[in-house]
């Protein structure tokens, strides 16, 4: 049962299509992130779902009912806008508990809600101060706790760890998981951050330029996705794709990236494609310093290695050809840049878009393995 | 080329303020140096006054064997790169990098030759002739550089010069000025607040927090032996786990790390060599999420009881969140399917990945 869904919403300001014609289901009482880059859509989605922008047609409907007239108040909507602001003249309790004093909540549940949310988001030594004695991130950490404090039926936050330290984002990350698996929320969170998504969502609408690309469970859809869009957008770091060839060969066919090729036993791609590229997760490709014994390999010059912290992402530039390929490793792996290496990866590992239509034309994973 | 000598430096802001409390350290020449901390821990005031733009309260800096402690900016012969490219606007790029050499008065033909050679090594030989508008930030960022670079100063200062700049662009800028430390051998202070820019440009590390320096070491040493728990925190994707326990002795050249729930036998050799009598202490077991091993099977020995609280799927790896007595690790894995939130689990430090921490002070007591 869907709790949300959205009919034919389309939205432009001005000449500017800020979303064009999206049709999809949010899911109940499950952690829901929209993904994409800046002027995907995003933040206009939201608003639209919250009541604050007025869609241009379509319909929203909301447990079987049109909401779409509906103000604001009348939703049971929680939103935590990105340029949210604090009540400047109440201290920190104050701010986070306003929504449950406007509806009249008993002071023992007040209290008991408020201290446990400012638990979760690590404010609640900060009760007692006021939003002006608060850093930029402790300010916005209260407006997390007052959106997810107030009782509703579907919460929204715009980018909200956006501004914070890495450190602060990497246990909110987690925070904001355990909330929601704890109350069964349902939540529709935007950011343009695919660790983000990764981590927090269960379910995932990747958006671009106004466009749903891709809806799915987020496992799902990092697995494989379905649009080149979402390979080369989604992941950290995201997929590398390679321009390709595909030929004919006994039993099966050819795919030549210019730096490897391999021939595939078994089945084709669904449709022909006409610009097809070949695309492999970072995190799949083996680095060596002898040719490895993998279906493919190439070799290749070490441009960075960009440590972050117990993995390191090796940007490489392999031999007579302008793409840069990343590899995403343990940092125990240690070389230095200008350093050759062997890249070596599978064919199940593989994927063709066809660029024309952006779609997914073939995995690998669909021909076992061994099979190259 | 200068070696920097930082002596007992103290900044008070205000008369109360105390922004740097007692900062020394040597850094060598030709060597990158990365001051590395969360915002307001005071490494942007220490490079201030390396650079000659703030006045030490106490405390001295030395570039090589002279006090330069009073002498302005423009008589240290520092170069500096900021957060926002400082570039002039009304000049084109060759006209930008030129200028400091012109100023000095150099011949045509030798400004000429320098500014050629730096372009080619940032990239911007197509561009010279653009205004610097006409370019994004991250070139504007690299006339900045190249107009630092140009004047072969003794010390060149790098202020978070990768925070305005696109996260796509950054990779290829963060490989230019690893490129650059590495062509130009010369002094680099590199000041950030990104622990991976930080592990991935410097030859060593300085952290700081509330105004103190914690630790000055290479890269892997501040990463594998943190000097105290919040720099074992502040460097890691998550940051090193702690589990309180108590010491004693184990017998047969161990020791014994226990706790109401559990008991981890460990060579006192490898843990804790060099330590008179841990026994009785109470400390932190520190150790990273990446060397923490996972189980869903009962296992004996060194393997520790816990209760799986969350897990946070990451793409290429997952992070397990344990409950053991009353603290909480991550572990990092390969990505799985088979441990969910609730499951009992067992897990294993191995001993070589363990660090202790003394429980009150939280600076590392042992190997």
């Amino acid at each position: 049962m869907s709790a949300i869904h959205l009919e034919h919403i389309s939205k432009k300001f001005g000449r500017k299509t800020a979303l064009g014609d999206i049709t999809v289901d949010i899911p109940e009482t499950t952690f829901t992130t929209v993904l994409g880059p800046p002027g995907a859509g995003k933040t206009t989605l939201l608003r639209i779902l919250a009541g604050l922008e007025r869609a241009d047609s379509g319909k929203i409907i909301m447990n079987g009912v049109d909401v779409s007239q509906r103000l604001p108040g009348e939703r049971g909507v929680s939103f935590v806008a990105q340029d949210f602001a604090l009540y400047p003249h109440m201290n920190v309790f104050r701010n986070i508990s306003y929504p449950l004093r406007l509806r009249k909540t008993s002071r023992d549940e007040i209290k008991r809600k408020v201290t446990e949310t400012a638990r979760f988001l690590k404010i609640d030594k900060l009760l007692d101060r006021e939003p002006t004695q608060l850093s930029g991130g402790e300010q916005q950490r209260v407006a997390i706790a007052r959106g997810l404090v107030k009782d509703a039926r579907l919460y929204l936050f715009d980018e909200p760890l956006t501004n914070l330290d890495y450190k602060i984002r990497e246990d909110m990350r987690a925070e904001f998981r355990k909330i929601q698996h704890e109350t069964g929320q349902t939540i529709v969170y935007a950011t343009s951050d695919s660790i983000e998504a990764i981590s927090m969502s269960e379910y995932l609408i990747v958006m671009n330029e106004g466009q749903i690309v891709e809806v799915g469970k987020t496992t799902e859809v990092y697995a494989a996705p379905k649009s080149l869009f979402t390979a080369t957008y989604f992941g950290y770091p995201p997929m590398n794709t390679l321009p390709a060839k595909l030929g004919e060969s006994e039993g099966g066919f050819t795919i030549d990236a210019g730096i490897f090729s391999v021939n595939i036993k078994g089945e084709k791609p669904r449709f022909k494609c006409s610009k097809p590229v070949a695309a492999v997760r970072p995190e799949r490709l083996v680095l060596a310093d002898r040719k490895p014994d993998t279906d493919a390999a190439f070799s290749a010059k070490i441009v960075l290695s960009d440590v972050i912290g117990s993995d390191t992402i090796v940007y490489l530039k392999p031999e007579n050809h302008p793409e840069t390929v990343k590899a995403f490793v343990p940092s125990t792996y240690r070389a230095l840049p200008g350093h050759r290496v062997w890249v070596g990866l599978a064919s199940r590992d593989l994927f063709i878009y066809d660029a024309d239509s952006g779609l997914l034309a073939w995995k690998g994973e669909d021909v076992g393995s061994g099979q190259a | 080329m200068a070696q920097v000598r930082l002596e007992n430096l103290w900044k008070v802001f205000n008369g109360k303020v105390e922004a740097v409390k007692g900062v020394t350290m040597t850094i060598p020449d030709k060597t990158v140096v990365c001051l590395l901390g969360p915002s307001g821990c005071g490494k942007t005031t220490v490079m201030r006054m390396i650079a000659g733009l703030e006045t030490p309260t106490r405390g001295s800096v030395y570039f090589d064997d002279r006090d330069v402690t009073h002498l302005k900016p423009s008589e240290r012969n520092v170069a500096m790169v900021f957060q926002f490219p400082a570039v002039y606007p009304h000049l084109n790029v060759l006209q930008n990098i030129s200028f400091p050499l012109i100023a000095e008065g150099l011949s045509k033909a030798e400004v000429e030759q320098r500014v050629q050679e730096v372009a080619l090594v940032l990239g911007l030989t197509d561009v010279l002739k653009e205004m610097p508008k006409a370019l994004d930030t991250g070139s504007r960022q690299r006339v900045a550089i190249g107009r630092a670079i140009v004047r072969r100063p003794r010390v060149f200062i790098f202020d978070e010069p990768l925070s305005n700049i696109d996260p796509n662009v950054r990779v290829e800028m963060k490989s230019i000025i690893k490129q650059l430390s590495r062509d130009l051998g010369q002094t680099f202070i590199y000041v950030t607040h990104d622990q991976s820019e930080a592990m991935t440009l410097a030859d060593q590390i300085a952290v700081m927090k509330d105004g103190e320096l914690l630790q000055f070491d290479s890269p892997e040493e501040v990463y594998e032996r943190p000097a105290n728990t919040f720099v074992g925190w502040f460097l890691g994707n998550p940051g090193m786990n702690y589990v309180g326990a108590q010491v004693r002795d184990g017998g047969a050249g161990k020791i014994e790390l226990f706790s109401d729930t559990f008991s981890l036998k460990v060579d006192a050799g490898k843990v804790a060599a060099g330590t008179a009598a841990l026994s009785g202490r109470k400390v932190r077991i520190g150790i990273r999420p990446e060397h923490i091993r996972i189980s869903r099977e009962e296992q004996g020995g060194n393997w520790i009881k816990g209760q799986c609280a969350l897990t946070e799927p990451m793409g290429a790896r997952e992070i397990v969140h344990v409950r053991i007595n009353g603290d909480q690790i991550r572990i990092k894995t390969l990505p799985t399917d088979v441990i969910r939130e609730g499951d009992e689990v067992w897990v294993y430090f191995p001993e070589d990945h363990i660090r202790l921490f003394d429980a009150d002070t939280g600076v590392r007591i042992g190997n």
